[in-house]
């Protein structure tokens, strides 16, 4: 898309403002205060509905009703109306965002689906560059770099995909542990009703099978949740109670067997061994984040090469220091690693214990429920059992705890049970031997067996919810991994095609004097890692050494690389807000064409206050003379005021001298022309006489550049000879000659020119002496200028050595090394 | 013609239109996303399906829906 016209009605100081590129570049310059960010923000305003200036840090007074209009205007009067070129669409499509309705673009056809595309990469910021957001992708952190490319790229929603699945991976595995824990949990409960020390598979079978023996029955070949009282009768010798006090008095005694002195002791012991060990291990924050990468440092071991080059990042490195540094890394963290599986051992045993005396307290607490439901003594028990879920989640995970909350672990008062505890078992004992009826061993059998099988199939419920959920656990890791290592290809090629394409732009621009630039650019967990080189020493973050004029050029190269990957025949539409203040005017220049030979297509709207950038990009041919906006002032009333068009400078003296205005005409045309001398000097490498002052003049500048052009076009005519091309040769004599004749014009003119004369002579020519002059002074910077392109022609080459002579279109050359041509 | 979701509130978001380019970044990850499904046992061709639709869709980010699919091709597996 390109603008061919754009009509600005009441926004952000602008008054009213029509211009009409027609699709090609616009250089708007002014001082300070006089609308041309007004017309920035113009542009922004009807491509997106917002105005970027009033969003973001710092604006929270700020609002598009009340700060978009124009002061005193209403908002219904206060639009952007504009045509503009689609690819594939004939005929202009008018466009038109009113501040009164900003979320609305009118368009004028009913071809909106062909705009869409154009207004969605200007939703995403694509179409607009400032100094302030040069700097974000350059002297930015990796996070917040990623953050501008993302955004740019439009890269949020593979962020917001990443992320998902992340959490989705996290939940899962919450999850998946969590089921463990319920199946260790189940484990316990089994072999607390079966009132054996630990699961053990045969000796559950043993115990049932016992029990099944006293009522008669066979014994079982294997466990089935379903099946422990297959083929038994319930025992019809006594009537069955709501507690057997056999079974309860048993849980009683097991219980405060695991909590003797000797038990707690044994617990003491391990919680000390486990906080010596935990703290340890979390001393050395380092030490800790080197542990979790103890995979990569191995990997990265195995595929160091020969080169000593990181694999990762693809640094160099001296000889064996990254292959040493890998080395120690390593063996503190398998040292480490070790530290953690003891941890994790202890912390098991811990929490087999934990489980253990929870599943008999439970057994207890329930026997309690039925005899003493109210009893303090059943509060205490149910209260502690609260706290052994805590504990046992907390030893599933001891050094996140540890480090979350040493005190956990420090007091070592860990499954310590609560005071009272042992006193409300021995009144327990005592009520259960005087006050519930005793029953038959084969009664007992039964409600064992039925005990064990209710737990039975909970464990079996247990896990088989716990498969599932380390399947989807599983799954869910193999996603998000698939995910990881996809989005890192497809995103380094994305990287490495916009470094190759920053790369040739800088490059473009620093042809001088960094000619063999380089950089890298790589996906950094969520980050966007930016090296660049630094004259060859290394690579260095984009901030750290190089100049600011240097990193404003970076932070330009790098928003068109991106831009133009994502614009390119959608939105050719590229804002260029005052980006170059740090910028020298050689390099300047070079800029000038990065724009027009690197990027022919897109359309750049250039705000400046300097002139000399503005005639710069003029002359340098990025944009017509006739799209060039000159403000010189702006008020409340009136808005920017618009100068006249000045057009070319031959249009301008030529004017002046119809209206027989001939000191305007000859101040205008000494002006004009000591400015492009200037810049023909510079781009020749002319050679003006040193002056202490600085101050050069016309005088200075035309003979310098016409000597240097001489020289050029008689070297050139020497390849032509020497390369047997006697056509090219005539050519090149001949453009000499108009030289010669141009230089005896000038030469006449020297005194008029000096600038010891202190008032401009010319102005006191008649017009009849004076026409002949502009006409001769025209045809003297024709010459130094490509009559396709209109630029100015630059000697080319390495260092010192000129080997060309150039315009930017390429089509007017002047060869100074053999097999050359020159065209035009 | 108009492109918008209406002008009742200044203050709400501009029209968002955001047609799916067919070259975006997230589809070339989703591509070779179910390129690495498909070389694992884990998942089959109808789970493939639903995850990398609910991607395309933008839908993952409730991972509630992903997380059903995950769950449910388990059990149907069982």
């Amino acid at each position: 898309m390109k603008i061919l016209e754009l009509e600005i009605l009441e926004v952000r100081g602008v008054r009213r403002l029509l211009l009409q590129p027609n699709g090609g570049s616009v250089i708007v310059v002014g001082p300070n205060g006089t609308g041309k960010s007004g017309i920035v923000d113009a542009i922004d305003f009807l491509l997106t509905g917002k105005i970027q200036r009033l969003e973001g840090k710092g604006t929270k007074s700020l609002s598009l009703r009340r700060h978009g209009v124009h002061i005193g205007a209403l908002p219904a009067n206060a639009k952007v109306r504009a045509k503009v070129s689609i690819p594939g669409v004939e005929a202009p499509i008018e466009i038109c965002r009113s501040l009164a309705k900003p979320q609305t673009l009118e368009v004028s056809t009913d071809l909106a689906d062909a705009i869409a595309p154009a207004l969605s990469n200007a939703e995403h910021g694509q179409h607009s560059l400032s100094r302030r957001e040069i700097l974000r992708f350059i002297a930015a952190e990796p996070k917040d770099r990623a953050q501008q490319v993302q955004t740019l790229m439009r890269l949020s929603e593979v962020e917001d995909c990443r992320q998902a699945l992340m959490k989705a991976k996290n939940e899962l595995k919450d999850r998946s542990d969590e089921a463990d824990r319920r199946v260790r949990r189940s484990q316990a409960g089994v072999s607390s009703a079966a009132q054996l020390e630990v699961y053990d598979t045969e000796e559950l079978l043993a115990t049932i099978n016992a029990q099944r023996v006293l009522l008669a029955g066979s014994p079982l070949e294997g466990l089935r949740s379903a099946a422990l009282q297959l083929a038994l009768s319930p025992p019809t010798s006594s009537a069955p109670s709501s507690v057997n006090a056999a079974i309860a008095r048993k849980d009683v005694a097991g219980l405060k067997e695991a909590l003797a002195t000797v038990n707690v002791d044994r617990r003491r012991n391990v919680i000390h061994e486990l906080t010596l060990v935990l703290k340890s291990i979390t001393q050395d924050p380092i030490a800790l984040k080197d542990c979790r990468r103890l995979n990569l440092y191995e990997l990265g071991r195995e595929l160091l090469d020969e080169e000593c080059t990181c694999p990762l990042c693809d640094t160099p490195w001296p000889e064996g220091v990254l292959a040493s540094l890998l080395a120690s890394k390593i063996e503190r963290s398998q040292a480490l690693t070790a530290s953690m599986n003891e941890a994790r051992r202890l912390a098991g045993m811990l929490a087999d214990d934990c489980r253990k005396i929870r599943a008999t307290t439970t057994e207890v607490a329930r026997v309690m429920a039925t005899l003493t439901p109210q009893s303090e003594a059943h509060r205490l028990l149910t209260q502690w059992l609260a706290d052994l879920d805590d504990i046992d989640r907390q030893l599933a995970s001891p050094v996140q705890e540890f480090l979350s909350n040493p005190s956990v672990f420090l007091g070592a008062e860990l499954l310590r049970q609560p005071p009272g505890t042992i006193s409300v078992l021995d009144g327990l004992d005592i009520t259960l031997a005087a006050s519930v009826p005793a029953t038959s061993a084969q009664q007992t059998a039964w409600d064992l067996l039925t005990r064990i099988e209710e737990h039975t199939k909970l464990l079996a419920d247990a896990e088989i919810a716990s498969q599932s959920a380390r399947h989807a656990a599983n799954r869910a890791a193999i996603l998000y991994g698939a995910f990881e290592t996809s989005q890192n290809e497809v995103l380094q090629e994305l990287y490495d095609q916009i470094r190759d394409r920053f790369v040739e732009l800088y490059r473009e621009v620093h042809s001088d004097d960094e000619a063999d630039f380089g950089a890298t650019m790589r996906p950094d967990g969520a980050g966007v890692a930016f090296e660049v080189d630094f004259y060859g020493v290394g690579q260095f973050p984009p901030n750290a050494l190089h100049s600011e004029g240097h990193q404003d050029s970076m932070g330009l190269c790098l928003y068109l690389a991106l831009a133009e990957r994502l614009n390119r025949g959608v939105l050719d539409v590229i804002v260029l807000d005052d980006v170059v203040m740090s910028v020298d005017t050689g390099h300047r220049r070079h800029i000038c064409r990065l724009l027009s030979k690197h990027l022919p297509d897109s359309q750049f709207i250039i705000t400046t206050h300097e002139r000399a950038w503005a005639d710069q990009l003029i002359t340098e041919g990025v944009a017509k003379p006739s799209n060039r906006i000159d403000l010189y002032n702006w008020s409340l009333e009136t808005g920017p005021l618009v100068a006249e068009s000045p057009g070319d400078m031959w249009t301008e003296v030529r004017s002046k001298l119809e209206r027989n205005d001939i000191s305007g005409a000859a101040h205008a045309l000494r002006l004009n022309l000591e400015r492009f001398f200037r810049r023909t000097c510079g781009s020749l490498k002319g050679q003006v006489p040193f002056n202490v002052s600085e101050r050069w003049s016309l005088g200075d500048f035309l003979p310098a550049s016409v000597t240097r052009l001489d020289k050029y076009i008689g070297e050139a005519i020497n390849v032509a000879q020497s390369s047997g091309d006697t056509e090219l040769k005539e050519t090149l004599v001949a453009l000499r000659a108009r030289v010669k004749q141009a230089r005896s014009q000038y030469t006449s003119e020297q005194g008029v020119m000096n600038p010891a004369v202190h008032f401009n002579e010319w102005a006191n020519y008649s017009r009849q002496d004076f026409e002949p002059l502009v006409t001769a002074m025209q045809e003297l910077c024709e010459l130094f200028s490509c009559q396709a392109c209109g630029g100015i022609l630059e000697a080319v080459g390495k260092g010192e050595v000129i080997t060309e002579v150039r315009c930017a279109c390429g089509k007017s050359i002047l060869r100074l090394s053999k097999l050359k041509s020159v065209k035009d | 013609m108009t492109l918008g979701h209406g002008d009742s509130d200044i203050a709400e978001e501009p029209a968002k239109i955001t047609p799916k380019s067919k070259d975006s970044v997230l589809d070339k990850i989703i591509e070779r996303v179910a390129l690495r499904l498909r070389e694992s046992d884990e998942f089959d061709e109808v789970h493939i399906r639903d995850i990398t639709g609910l991607m395309t869709s933008g839908r993952v980010t409730s991972s509630n829906g992903l997380q059903s699919i995950l769950f449910r091709e388990t059990t149907i597996s069982q």
